[in-house]
């Protein structure tokens, strides 16, 4: 998506008014001692975006990569929990080595190579030492000692007195770096915050790399790493300067948009499938459209706007494709690529809940299910964890659609309810999942189920609607529409659980969130240049369960 | 209609400068988009042919110049060339002249053959010439009427008497069965807008546009075709087409109307309707089905249909081409182009008398669609310029395609 001169104005003022922010540095935020240094493995999709960021966008990526696990609400908090498995590693090593050979392979030595050697078929120290020290600079996110370094340059020289090759020798030095853990992890270090006696704070090159994987969602590029270099993120204003380059970017839609992946879970997506038979507008491209449909409406609304996060529960702003118009039964007139759409005041779609990547991915392959949608808008959303089923309930009268006392699923859950093991969770999930039951297992709008009306009321936390749209007005009103998201995004900042003593902090961070007008852009400055954000505190205080993902 | 395309276009429908021609009859105009209109994308689209009972064809069904170049072989070099290996030998030889001339583009270098044709009274289609007995009128020439299977009489279909005893022809032949194909894979594409039906009639006057559309029909992997899908208009106006019509009683009705669609037989090529009529069945689950009947010119018809290959082909490929087609479907080109003159029945030469063009009729099913407007940059190709110096080139050349 391209932004605009729109967007970069507003960028422009959001720095002016920040300005003044910089130079008080958020002084009324309330003290914190942060939390742990984290080792986080990289996602594939950080993985990818650093390698092209680092060789270019033309050398291929190929293989599996481990799955990611989910901690606390978001893969990001899992992401300091994984390890590499054995078969991981075996993945990792080959990939390093496919990509070590593209980069020193004839169509792109030339460019990828920061020198010629004096003969291709030596050992040539100079530029040797000068490519690997080039590139692991950008690889590690920290310049390579010096002892390191002559390791790797010895391992070139041999390799390329056995192939007699010099780039073969290039290639059998790079390829360990890419499996290392230093490229592989995010290896955070801590040193003394000469500010706060008594307190650590991330070292420079930690901070660059916390930097730019929450902005950018990529490994830092050379002027956060210069920045790191020369001491500038020791100082709030070097921290600043960086923060203002980083949001002022294109590349920060990338950042948001995977803090928006990982919030909304669309891992999920991956496993999506509908039954053809019932839904034959499903097919792979839906999926991925309506994934991404989202993603574009909500870019839209907190980037490319700089608007009110709140808004994206009741927005009537679109994107749509031609895979897309036959489930949303609209007009679509791009024979290729995405348009803007809107929908009318009157339509029952607002908002991203009535969006398909929203009601498709919380549904059945066969069947709507207002409990599965009830749960993600809980849980995602607004960060109330809902207790998993007991393992003896009975589900046969939910999962019977045909069954003609209980023709809609608000006869079936009314029924189920009453099961009294059932009836305390269901209480929480069902009136909002509920009201979105005008819209099937894929997404599309409907007014009966086998036959009967179907009824969208419901109420959440004491607000009371009637329909799609009344349920995104109450998600926009619901104070825990604000907490879940600021405290979501502060968890994959950081990723780890707040800290119990980080509670106050977040509480201001909110108000802030709100004085600010909800919007992300700006909330991602907050944090991005509070001290908070890399204070080091090697005692924590854990959270209980219940209350980490908040 | 002025003041609601207007009136539209201040409410942000975005109707395309093109649009306007929309308000004449004919070839070239343009679309305007839904609204309260009815949209449908064709899903199957086919001559309508049927097996017509044992009166069809009491003698048979054709021979194919394949079977006919054999049987003038003698006995040793039959043998010889009905080996697999020399299959694509024989088709070329089955269409060459005696003096080496592809028959399937020059038919009058042959004798004809006088291939069998429908003799039974049983074929679908549309009473395009509004007699009861096929008397010669001054748009048509005498013939012998149909009825169809359902009891519709004075149907006009003289070309499905024609092609009706061709194997490949038949229902599930092979003709059949590889232009369904194409248009299943997307190869060609037809459009209906049912536009300016007051809101919430179910009856009424109504404008219907027929389109080919470059978009491919969205079919499930299942085989389902896809409602509510959005296709766009074909970007060249001479594949676009504007008749005034009515509903009643559910059916939809079209006036005359001379279109042109977009088609492919292995390269680009065309259906042209002279005096098209549509009949659709509007069915309530918001299908319809019905049928496209008008007159095809002979000569442009035979050229665009049985005259096959590739432009850029060579001459040995298109004998292949040509030949092959009317070996598996089981016809003469000489003899269908001898066939489909003898048995015109429309449009009379002003000077001879004789008909220039026969009736036809395709059967159509469709779904309901967003017929969206082509953009306005107007026509543009959508084939690579052909170098032909036959038929096709001449034509794709007419077409600036």
């Amino acid at each position: 998506m391209t932004r605009g001169v729109g967007r970069r104005f507003a960028f422009a003022l959001v720095a002016a008014g920040m300005l003044a922010l910089a130079g008080c540095w958020q002084d009324d935020a309330p003290p914190t001692k942060g939390g742990p240094v984290v080792m986080r493995r990289l996602s594939e999709e950080q993985y990818r975006q650093s390698i092209a960021d680092i060789f270019g966008s033309d050398i291929k990526v190929a293989g599996r990569f481990e799955p990611d696990v989910r901690k606390n609400g978001l893969l990001a908090v899992g992401a300091s929990a994984v390890t590499v498995t054995p078969s991981g590693f075996e993945q990792s090593d080959g990939r390093a080595i496919a990509i070590a050979a593209q980069v020193v392979d004839k169509d792109h030595r030339d460019t990828r190579a920061p020198c010629r050697p004096a003969s291709v078929t030596a050992a040539d120290d100079a530029c040797a030492a000068q490519f690997l020290r080039h590139y692991g600079r950008l690889l590690f996110r920290h310049p390579m000692g010096e002892a390191r370094l002559r390791q790797r340059v010895g391992d070139a020289n041999r390799a390329t007195a056995v192939t007699g090759d010099f780039y073969s020798g290039l290639a059998y030095a790079l390829a360990p770096m890419l499996y290392s853990p230093e490229f592989l992890f995010r290896m955070e270090t801590s040193e003394p915050d000469p500010e706060h006696p008594g307190v650590a704070r991330l070292d420079g090159f930690s901070k660059a790399s916390r930097l730019s994987f929450l902005l950018w969602n990529t490994t830092p590029d050379d002027a956060l790493l210069t920045a790191a270099e020369q001491g500038d993120l020791d100082t709030r204003k070097g921290i600043s300067r960086q923060v203002d380059r980083m949001l002022a970017s294109p590349r920060l839609e990338s950042g948001v948009r995977a803090f928006l992946t990982d919030f909304l879970g669309f891992d999920e997506f991956d496993t999506l499938a509908k039954d053809p038979v019932l839904y034959p507008a499903f097919n792979q491209r839906v999926a991925g459209d309506a994934r991404e449909q989202v993603l574009r409406t909500a870019i839209d609304q907190l980037v490319t706007r700089d608007g009110d996060y709140r808004d994206l529960f009741a927005t009537r702003r679109t994107f749509l494709t031609r895979s897309l118009g036959p489930v949303y039964n609209v007009p679509v007139r791009a024979e290729t690529g995405w348009e803007p759409h809107a929908f009318p005041a009157d339509d029952p779609r607002a908002g991203l809940l009535t969006e398909v990547g929203f009601t498709a991915l919380h549904a059945h392959p066969g069947r709507s299910s207002p409990t599965l949608r009830g749960k993600a808008i809980r849980e995602l959303i607004l960060c109330e964890p809902v207790p998993a089923p007991p393992a003896n309930v009975n589900f046969a009268l939910v999962q019977d659609t045909t069954n003609p006392r209980f023709r809609t699923a608000r006869d079936r859950l009314t029924a189920h309810r009453a099961e009294p093991t059932c009836a305390g969770c269901h209480k929480i999930m069902d009136p909002v999942g509920l009201a979105l039951e005008n819209f099937d297992a894929l997404g599309a709008y409907r007014v009966t189920e086998n036959g009967a009306p179907i009824d969208a009321s419901g109420d959440l936390d004491g607000m009371k609607f009637t329909d799609p749209a009344g349920l995104g007005k109450a998600m926009h009103d619901n104070p825990a529409t604000v907490s879940c998201l600021v405290g979501s995004l502060y968890r994959y900042a950081t990723g780890r659980a707040i800290d119990k003593a980080e509670q106050p902090w977040q509480r201001w961070l909110e108000q802030r969130f709100a004085a600010d007008g909800y919007r992300v852009p700006t909330l991602l400055r907050r944090i991005a240049t509070s001290d908070a954000f890399f204070a080091v505190a090697p005692e924590t205080q854990p959270l209980p369960a219940k209350e980490a993902m908040k | 209609m002025v003041e609601r395309l207007m009136s539209r276009a201040g409410v942000g429908v975005v109707v395309g400068a093109l649009g306007m021609l929309a308000l004449s009859s004919g070839p070239s105009a343009a679309p305007e988009v839904a609204g309260t209109d009815r949209g449908f994308v064709v899903t199957s689209f086919y001559y309508a042919n049927t097996d017509g009972g044992p009166e069809a064809c009491p003698d048979g069904l054709t021979v194919s110049s394949r079977d006919m170049y054999l049987a003038s072989l003698p006995p040793a070099e039959r043998a010889e060339m009905s080996k697999v290996d020399k299959e694509l030998n024989l088709y070329a030889a089955s269409i060459r002249s005696k003096d080496g001339k592809n028959l399937c583009r020059n038919p009058d270098l042959a004798p004809d053959a006088h291939m069998r044709t429908v003799q039974g009274g049983t074929a679908f289609g549309i009473n395009l010439d509004g007699t009861d007995d096929g008397h010669a009128t001054a748009n048509s020439c005498a013939h012998e009427k149909f009825s169809s299977p359902s009891g519709v009489k004075a149907v006009d279909n003289q070309f499905y008497r024609v092609m009706g005893c061709v194997p490949g022809y038949r229902p599930k032949g092979i003709d059949e069965q590889y232009k369904s194909a194409a248009y299943r894979s997307g190869e060609y594409t037809v459009l209906i807008n049912v536009m300016g039906l007051k809101p919430g009639a179910s009856d009424g006057e109504v404008t219907v546009g027929i389109y080919s559309s470059a978009n491919p029909v969205p079919f499930a992997g299942n085989g389902t075709p896809i409602a509510n899908a959005s296709l766009t208009v074909h970007p060249n106006p001479h594949f676009r087409a504007v008749a005034h019509g009515r509903i009643a009683g559910g059916v939809l009705t079209t006036d005359p109307v001379d279109l042109s669609l977009y088609h492919t037989v292995g390269r680009p090529s065309e259906i042209a309707l002279k005096g098209a009529r549509l009949r659709l069945e509007l069915l309530p689950d918001g299908r319809a089905k019905g049928f496209l009947a008008g007159y095809q010119d002979v000569e442009f018809l035979f050229h665009h249909q049985f005259d096959l290959g590739a432009p850029e082909a060579t001459e040995q490929v298109k004998f292949i081409v040509a030949g092959a087609a009317a070996a598996e479907s089981g016809y003469d080109c000489v003899s269908v182009m001898s066939a489909l003159k003898r048995l015109a029945d429309g449009y009379p030469d002003k000077a001879s008398g004789r008909c220039t063009a026969i009736s036809s009729a395709f059967r159509i099913e469709a779904v309901p669609a967003f017929v969206i407007p082509p953009s306005d940059e107007g026509a543009r190709p959508v084939k690579p310029a052909a170098a032909d110096s036959g038929w096709v080139g001449r034509w794709l050349r007419k077409l600036g395609l």
